[in-house]
């Protein structure tokens, strides 16, 4: 899935068929959770601000690794000044205090002007656990702080966090006048339970200087496949011949192998006692 | 596929309702082919190039689904025309299509179509304007298959939206409309032909435009926000396109003179350039400069739809609470 599979997740750092710049350079990080390693809850992180394709460590890494549930993000950037490449600012997010793990594509548009009307709807220690200057980080915080204390939530609780905190960032942007097209592809991830969205805040709003301005650019896209191909190679584990992958773009080069997930939806997944249970709903926030 | 001779488009099934000057731009330009049964006339993924119309025979159109299993999505037969959208543009072939008996066919292929269009002529407006309304076919076979998938039942819809007739400023002509999709090559003279007869209008969010069932009385393109089209049947709903900025919307059940195929929904407040039924109707004729670019344009967005409800998603997994 990193490296082998021909539209692979590495390859897309430099050639992704679906993203609008084509490449995302600015470094790679992912989670892994394995239910063999010590401590299982806590998962395998790595990141890294180089690029993953020259990567010897993460090649050697991924060779040896056999997840039950995984997270990877190549990061792309806007080309200006402003954009700041550092690991701090490399998904997955996964905050020490919590199973949960986030990443994302597209922007929130307006996030430096209107970031600080998000704190009131954060709890404390999600608001100060905030280290880089991501609106994606913005956005994980405000997520874990819809969740109850404490708990590793299943699916249901996963989708209906995220519901809430588009719901908030709708609100809090409509009441500063701001209704800016801001895809918010989102990805939240614990160790058996995953929720994932294709949506698009003010889709088709656009400003004019804005230098990310594509009126005719279709929606952020996100795939997904249940398959056996990559499933294989994690030596034969009972019960989990199966694999669920979410991409944004098919990773293997038969798109007839994968789904588009519809725009305007809420994906969830579950594995629990070698059961795979995937839904597909509307979501209108 | 076995090659055969020329064939005359005046008669040949299809193009024969084509005009006079169309059937003389096609002539030389159609062949025929002939297939034997199980054989298959284009696979899934391949590069599309072109059209065949079936003179003779049945072919079956199937899709490849990515649990492994096969899906059929069409039996068509004699009149009838399959891989239209490879006429225009580049584009993979989204299922495989295979003849079930003796087939003959008449083939057009895009090659063909790209010289026909460097010609000035009426020619290729005739062809768009033809493939537009199998597209527009096409969409209402569809919706009303997946119709068919959802349970029984009437759901209670909210009111319609009014939608309250805005201003667009001189400068959003002058500068943002010409970046549409829907307008990408039309010049000033001709974008100031269609304001003058187009009505913009602005609706709120989660409101609907119109449902499936309703008499269309117009259709839109949008100018900001999004549309989305659903069939709704009971408790449940499938998404079977978006259409954002520089899309149109409400154009199957006013081609085809039927009823609305799908509701209109708008996920985001939409701004929207309405056309009236009667402005429709003579944009779409062909018969000057503006309206052969509004066909042209038309035909696009209808190539679009077409390749968004054929999504394997649709079908399969877009069913929605």
């Amino acid at each position: 899935m990193l490296f082998d599979a021909e539209r692979s997740l590495v390859k897309q750092s430099y050639d992704s068929r679906l993203t609008s710049s084509n490449v995302n350079l600015a470094g790679f990080g992912m989670v892994a959770w394995d239910a063999r390693l010590r401590n299982p809850a806590e998962p395998l992180t790595y990141r890294t601000t180089s690029l993953p394709v020259y990567d010897r460590n993460l090649r050697s890494i991924a060779r040896k690794l056999c997840p039950n549930s995984f997270v990877g993000h190549v990061r792309g950037t806007r080309l200006l000044d402003e954009e700041v490449v550092s690991t701090q600012n490399l998904h997955p997010f996964r905050y020490p205090d919590t199973t949960v793990a986030l990443s994302h594509n597209g922007i929130l548009r307006s996030f430096p002007e209107l970031r600080f009307a998000l704190v009131d709807h954060m709890r404390e220690e999600w608001a100060a656990a905030i280290e880089g200057t991501t609106d994606s980080e913005w956005i994980y915080a405000l997520i874990l702080s819809q969740l109850p204390s404490g708990e590793t939530p299943d699916a249901d609780g996963l989708a209906t966090a995220v519901r809430r905190a588009l719901a908030i960032v709708r609100r809090c942007w409509s009441e500063h006048g701001v209704e800016t097209s801001s895809p918010l592809n989102l990805v939240v991830a614990t160790p058996s339970a995953l929720a994932a969205t294709r949506f698009s805040l003010f889709y088709g709003w656009h400003v004019d200087d804005d230098p990310l301005l594509d009126i005719a650019g279709p929606y952020a896209s996100l795939w997904y496949s249940l398959t056996d191909s990559f499933a294989a190679d994690r030596g034969g584990r009972d019960g989990d011949a199966r694999a669920f992958v979410l991409a944004s773009e098919p990773l293997t080069g038969d798109d007839g192998a994968w789904f588009e997930v519809p725009e305007y939806s809420m994906v969830t997944a579950t594995y629990d006692a070698g059961e795979l249970t995937v839904a597909v709903e509307d979501l209108l926030v | 596929m076995a090659p055969g001779a020329d064939v005359d488009p005046a008669t040949a099934p299809f193009f024969r309702d084509l005009d006079e000057e169309a059937h003389a731009g096609l002539r030389g330009l159609l062949q025929r082919a002939r297939f034997d049964p199980g054989e298959i006339l284009w696979q899934q993924g391949a590069a599309a190039d072109g059209a065949h119309v079936i003179e003779r025979g049945t072919v079956e159109v199937s899709r490849r689904l990515p649990d492994g299993d096969s899906q059929s999505l069409a039996t068509a037969g004699a009149g009838e025309i399959l891989g239209e959208l490879g006429l225009f543009g580049e584009g993979r072939r989204s299922g495989e299509a295979r003849a079930v008996d003796k087939v003959a066919t008449v083939f057009l292929s895009r090659d063909a179509v790209n010289m026909l269009a460097s010609h000035p002529s009426t020619a290729i407006t005739s062809l768009r304007r033809r493939c537009c309304h199998v597209g527009a076919a096409r969409l209402r076979r569809r919706h009303a298959a997946l119709a068919e998938t959802l349970p029984a039942g009437d759901q209670p819809h909210p009111p319609l939206a009014t939608p309250s007739v805005v201003d667009l400023s001189a400068a959003a002509w002058d500068s943002y409309v010409p970046k549409l999709s829907f307008f990408a090559d039309w010049g000033p003279d001709e974008l100031e032909s269609l304001r003058a007869r187009a009505r913009i209008v602005s609706v709120p969010r989660q409101t609907w435009l119109y449902r499936r069932g309703d008499l269309p009385a117009s259709c839109h393109v949008v100018v900001n926000g999004v549309l989305v089209e659903r069939i709704e049947r009971g408790p449940k709903a499938v998404k079977t396109g978006v259409v954002g900025p520089g899309r149109a919307s409400g154009y199957v059940g006013i081609v085809l003179g039927s009823e609305h195929s799908v509701a209109a929904v708008a996920y985001e407040r939409a701004v929207l350039m309405e056309l009236q039924t009667e402005v429709f109707a003579e944009l779409y004729d062909g018969r000057n400069q503006v309206s052969r670019r509004f066909v042209e344009s038309f035909h696009r967005d209808v190539m679009v739809a077409v390749r968004q409800a054929e999504r394997p998603h649709i079908t399969v997994a877009a069913g929605v609470e």
